[in-house]
């Protein structure tokens, strides 16, 4: 049900990943790359992740959703988008009706 | 110049095992091997007279400034107290008691006049605003981390302020506010390393820095700030060696 999304999550986090934190030099970066691991990102790009998260989505990273699981690579970080966004947009039709 | 980092260590032959007993220090030898680098650097590479040291009135820089003293001196070691607006009240004390218990020479200068002019504290409280809007300068507030050992989650800063009534609130930091308050922080520690190097190029001394292992390796410190020194006399030592030390040199039991 959120395959097309996540694919489209995907593709955009991972152009956000390239041109801000590779500077335009896709290199070896597979999807499921992991970013602390290959020293893509340090401490202070996730808060730059979350920032690009919350200001281009909408949503709000709670700190106990800040986990691995959920932030060290592109597939994890567009699964991790496309339920939240699907939390987010069910609760507001909730509220509409 | 930090010392070599392997301290000398004893650990006897049924211990060959990770345990806490690998922190275990000859601080006697050690103490001689720190005093023998802290010679040869000062004296003889630096071409110096004498160390300056800054004084926190915490450990570390207690244990540094002893070992100064033990190796080249007291004559031969300058004291700096460098406190600011934000320093915590105890620190004044703290650092001159043990200055005065070394009998050095030393002298006080409260860097705020100097940051306050750089708007350190004006930088530090708009970043502080961008999170928290009704943040003024009758707040206090710190900057804390979450344990490592509680979950998986990323470790992101938060801040803590304490208003004048007694509330205190708790807010993560977001990536703009984090940075904001770190660049304007750091006018302090680059601050006093400035007046360490003045004192140190007007007495022809060279200075000292006082990181531990741990801060060493982690990078916790201000780049040209509290990082900059000629000599890093502990940084090989973990925290707890330094209190191994801190107890062998017989420093006030308050530190």
């Amino acid at each position: 049900m959120h395959t097309s999304a996540i694919s489209n999550h995907a593709g955009e986090i991972r152009d956000f990943i390239i041109a801000n934190f590779l500077f335009g030099e896709a290199g070896s970066l597979q999807n499921n790359t992991s970013f602390i691991g290959d020293g893509i990102i340090d401490s202070t790009g996730i808060l730059e992740l979350v920032m690009f998260l919350e200001n281009t989505y909408g949503i709000k990273v709670q700190p106990e959703e800040m986990l691995p699981e959920n932030f060290d690579s592109v597939n994890r970080l567009a699964v991790f988008l496309t339920l939240k966004s699907s939390k987010v947009a069910a609760a507001e039709r909730g509220f509409r009706v | 110049m930090s010392i070599n980092r392997q301290p000398q260590t004893y650990f006897p032959m049924s211990q060959r095992f990770f345990s806490s007993d690998l922190l275990k220090l000859d601080c006697a030898q050690e103490a001689d091997r720190i005093g023998a680098m802290l010679r040869e650097s000062v004296f003889h590479r630096f071409k110096k007279k004498g160390l300056v040291v800054a004084f926190s009135g915490g450990v570390d820089s207690s244990v540094v400034g002893a070992l100064a003293v033990r190796a080249l001196g007291k004559e031969r070691v300058f004291g700096l107290l460098l406190p600011e607006r934000d320093s915590a009240s105890e620190t004044p004390g703290l650092s001159r008691l043990v200055v005065e218990h070394f009998g050095i020479q030393y002298a006080h200068e409260d860097i705020t006049p100097i940051l306050k002019v750089a708007g350190c504290y004006r930088r530090r409280d708009e970043a502080i605003r961008h999170r928290v809007p009704d943040y003024d300068s009758d707040c206090k507030c710190k900057i804390i981390l979450p344990p490592v050992v509680d979950s998986d989650q990323y470790r992101v800063f938060k801040l803590v302020v304490q208003y004048p009534d007694g509330r205190q609130t708790e807010t993560c930091l977001d990536l703009t506010a984090y940075l904001g308050i770190v660049a304007a922080s750091n006018f302090k520690q680059r601050t006093r390393k400035m007046l360490e190097y003045y004192h140190a190029d007007r007495l022809n001394y060279a200075v000292s820095g006082t990181p531990n292992r741990l801060e060493y390796d982690q990078g916790f410190f201000v780049k040209l700030g509290d990082g900059a020194a000629d000599v890093k006399p502990i940084a090989h030592l973990y925290k707890t060696q330094v209190y191994q030390m801190a107890a062998f040199l017989q420093l006030p039991e308050v530190i």
